[in-house]
Parts: structure tokens; sequence; C-alpha cells
């Protein structure tokens, strides 16, 4: 069964949310990545769990 | 094997997305990494298997979420972040009151149970329709719904929303977090 919620504390916790993803997006990605994707070469075939 | 080279560009478009739903679902920044650098190389070992015209960050969120559930099945006993590794690598905001709040926000996330935070994030915070959400977790569109009401409860819950007045950065801060 859903449970209702005032609006408001409805959107302070969205708000929330979003603000804390805008705050991990703005990070540079780190520079690991960029090598990674970059080297990545003919694929070998793994398996996806 | 012919590779379209785009694909590449597509997969690191999508790594700021990954990280930030890897970080907040496990609340550990070097697991994190780690596994969307698992989930880049999985997803490109398997390349052949994604369908040109779909969307690859959801094709990427779904390697990455199974990756995760994989691992915490192992990890289970583990604790996560029990001394604090991850609030302390957290970038400081401009308003100390805000960075707090943000902290008790994180705090809360983890506390949630991870099928009810990892619906929360990517509808709450990913912003993703619960159709899409469904498909990355493999259950019924209702299901996601029933898990992201039960997480805004529980968040509310253990925030006392009713006692703080906000959750997240000043309004300053917010107004230019608005801005596109």
């Amino acid at each position: 069964m859903l449970v209702h919620m005032p609006a408001e504390v409805h959107g302070r916790i969205g708000a929330g949310l979003r603000a804390l993803y805008a705050d991990l997006l703005a990070e540079p990605v780190p520079e690991r990545f960029v090598s990674l994707v970059d080297q990545l070469g003919v694929p070998a075939k793994i398996p996806i769990s | 094997v012919s590779v379209d080279p785009s694909l590449k560009d597509q997969m690191l478009a999508a790594i700021p997305n990954l990280r930030a739903f890897a970080i907040s679902l496990t609340n550990n920044p070097d697991r994190a990494d780690d596994l969307v650098q698992d989930t880049i190389v999985r997803a490109w070992g398997n390349i052949d298997r994604f369908q040109p015209d779909t969307n690859m960050r959801a094709w990427l969120f779904t390697i990455l979420r199974n990756l995760f559930h994989s691992e915490y099945r192992k990890r289970r006993r583990e604790v996560e972040d029990s001394d604090g590794a991850y609030a302390a690598k957290l970038s400081v905001r401009p308003d100390q009151h805000g960075h707090l709040d943000f902290q008790d926000l994180r705090t809360a996330l983890a506390k949630l149970p991870v099928d009810q935070r990892e619906a929360l994030l990517l509808v709450g915070a990913q912003g993703l329709p619960y159709e899409e959400a469904a498909a990355i977790c493999g259950v019924p569109v209702g299901t996601v719904k029933s898990r992201v009401n039960r997480a805004r409860s529980r968040l509310a819950e253990l925030l006392q929303l009713d006692a703080h007045p906000q959750i997240g950065p000043d309004s300053v801060t917010m107004a230019v977090l608005a801005v596109d």
C-alpha cells in the first residue's frame, strides 16, 4: 500500500536528492576513465552477470 | 570485428551519471569507481548486445546495477562506510550548513534497504521515468513505485523532516544549481 506524505515533504526530499546528485555530477571525470575508454580495443566477450 | 567509434563517446558521456549512481548506491567512492570501471569493461565486452537505437545510459545502468548486486551479495556482512571514509572525501560546499545537511541525506540514504535506495536514486535523483527504472531493476513498474514511495517515507522519518526547514544547500546555492 502506498503511503501518502505531504507535498511539501515530498518536494523537500526531491529537491535534496537532485541537489545531492548535481553535486556529484559536477565532479570532473577521473582521468582513469578517460584512459580506460580510450584504450578499449576489439571487444572480448565477457559474460554479463 | 568493427565497432562504431561513437559508442566510446556515448560511454564516456555516461560516466558522470554512472559515478553519481554508484557513489550514492555504495556510499563509498573507491568502490563506486571500481564498479564503474567494471561496468565499462563488461559493457565493452558485450557491446554486440547493445542495440544502437536504444539508450546507452540505461543499458550501462543495468549492467552496473547487476554488478553491484553480485558484489553486494558477496559483501553482505560488511558495514558500508563504517569509518566515514566517504564523508571525509566529499568536496566542501561554500555553505557549511548545507554541507552538513547533505551528509545527513547521504547517511539516511545509506540506511535504506538497497532495493528502495536504487529505486529512489533512479527516479528521484536521476530523474528516470518509472518504466525505465523498472526495466533497469528488472521488476514491474508498480514495484518501483512502491519502493520509491517507501524510500521517501523512510527518508522523511530518518531525517525528521518536520523538524528541519530544508535539505541541501542554502537558498543562494540552490538558485545557482537551478540555473542550466
